[in-house]
């Protein structure tokens, strides 16, 4: 991760959701004990991602560029270190805000866009192909689609729609 | 009077697991559940992909599911712990924040829908548990399936446990009573509760087939014969990833997986083919083997 800005004490340059994840009542909670990191399925088994030292950076005031090989991407949200912290930080609040404003950029992993596109495609994070074939397989019949329309309608504006990928 | 409950399915079920489907459509009747699929749901949307990229977009979508139900006064109940956590991760900020839902039901009323929040949310083994009772369940076994299993939580059927309102995530036992409900072994492994790792494949292939890899090994080395998940995501890893696992470690785990409500139907006296064991990737006749026909 890089930083930008990386003025002292500077959790209220960031804007809205992100700094009242990291400074809920005006003091930042996280006091680093690497509890969150112990308890990291994903950072156990890829050895890169750190969500401690995502939030360490944050503190000291630097807003990560975040790339499409970023390792915050490898959170998956299992929310594993939220029951190890002892000080009740939204730690995967935090990866996920951080992952917002990289995809406000225009930034994420192929598989994450890819999630968007189906999702804005059919209302549903699923490859067209083979749903008959699977269900026929066990005797269920076509499975309902949901109203597309209504969700391309719900999600005008948003980042989701501009960035998603697809029509 | 049978308890009626909304389902939503979900994505992954309905289109690559249908067997999952299957089974809870057989199973839950028998417990004087009726399950209304009359609902238009779209994605939860899924928190490990949607929810990083645009939580607003994730919010306004949960909210919509949530507000399809609210007219009818049911319980939504989905078989997926993706599905749950999302709504009920989505509800609890809705509902402990006024300015955010005023915001959501400002875009809701684009497609005039609005978020009341009074949908409540329970995934399938909740209702299964704690509304109809481990001793309602207990009255429809027929056959015993005698096998060890081994019970795998997941992360979202539990976490984050303050939202979930279910059991706490490392004193869980829901699945271990189920087991011994149908006249199974529960198995202790270590590992029990560590993630299955497959929604990290996406980013990082290799990390994601050891989390596999080491659960497998687990359950095996401590004699479970089957394991048992209430998720579909894990299920898809245990399942076809198992293979993947045994071709890259070389190891020949042959755990068949099993999610509740089949292992359930099997104990019930539904037949294999009613419980959709045809679409497993990894082989069952060891299970179907252990069911004692009465």
């Amino acid at each position: 991760m890089s930083s930008k800005g990386p003025e002292a004490g500077a959790v209220s340059q960031f804007s809205g959701e992100l700094q009242a994840l990291l400074d809920p009542e005006g003091i930042p909670h996280c006091y680093q004990c690497i509890r969150c990191n112990s308890a990291c399925p994903s950072a156990l088994a890829t050895g890169v991602f750190n969500p401690r030292k995502v939030i360490l950076e944050l503190l000291l005031g630097e807003l990560p560029d975040v790339t499409t090989e970023d390792p915050v991407w490898m959170c998956v949200n299992c929310h594993s270190c939220e029951e190890a912290c002892p000080k009740g930080v939204h730690v995967a609040g935090i990866m996920n805000a951080v992952r917002n404003v990289g995809f406000k950029n225009g930034v994420a992993p192929k598989a994450y866009i890819g999630n968007a596109t189906l999702l804005l495609a059919s209302g549903l994070v699923a490859q067209p192909q083979g749903i008959d074939r699977a269900r026929n397989q066990v005797g269920l019949g076509k499975m309902r689609m949901p109203n597309v329309e209504e969700i391309r309608k719900l999600l005008e504006g948003t980042t989701l729609k501009a960035k998603g990928g697809g029509k | 009077m049978p308890r009626r409950y909304a389902l939503m399915l979900g994505c992954l079920i309905p289109t690559r697991l249908p067997q999952i489907e299957l089974s809870v459509r057989k199973v839950f009747p028998l417990l004087d559940v009726e399950l209304d699929d009359s609902f238009d749901f779209a994605c939860c949307p899924n928190s490990p992909y949607i929810k990083p990229l645009d939580k607003e977009a994730w919010l306004a979508m949960a909210a919509r599911n949530l507000s399809l139900v609210e007219e009818a006064g049911l319980t939504l109940t989905t078989p997926c712990p993706g599905c749950s956590n999302t709504l009920l991760e989505a509800k609890h900020e809705l509902d402990h924040d006024k300015e955010l839902r005023a915001r959501i039901n400002e875009r809701l009323k684009t497609i005039d829908k609005e978020y009341k929040g009074k949908t409540k949310v329970r995934h399938m083994l909740q209702v299964l548990v704690e509304d109809i009772g481990l001793k309602k369940v207990g009255a429809v076994v027929k056959d015993p399936v005698d096998l060890k299993v081994a019970a795998h939580y997941g992360c979202h059927l539990l976490k984050p446990s303050k939202v979930m309102g279910f059991e706490e995530p490392f004193t869980a036992h829901s699945l271990e009573d189920l087991v011994k409900v149908v006249g199974g072994t529960p198995v202790e492994y270590e590992n029990r509760d560590m993630c299955c790792g497959l929604v990290l494949g996406s980013t990082h292939q290799d990390g994601s087939l050891e989390l596999a890899h080491r659960k497998l090994t687990t359950v095996a080395s401590a004699g479970g014969e089957a394991l048992l998940v209430c998720c579909p995501t894990c299920f898809l890893q245990f399942d076809t990833g198992q293979m993947r696992a045994a071709k890259k470690y070389n190891a020949d785990y042959s755990v068949p997986i099993l999610y509740f409500s089949q292992l359930l139907g099997l104990a019930a006296g539904l037949t294999d083919k009613d419980m959709g064991l045809n679409a497993h990737r990894t082989k069952t006749t060891s299970v179907t083997n252990a069911v004692k026909k009465a």
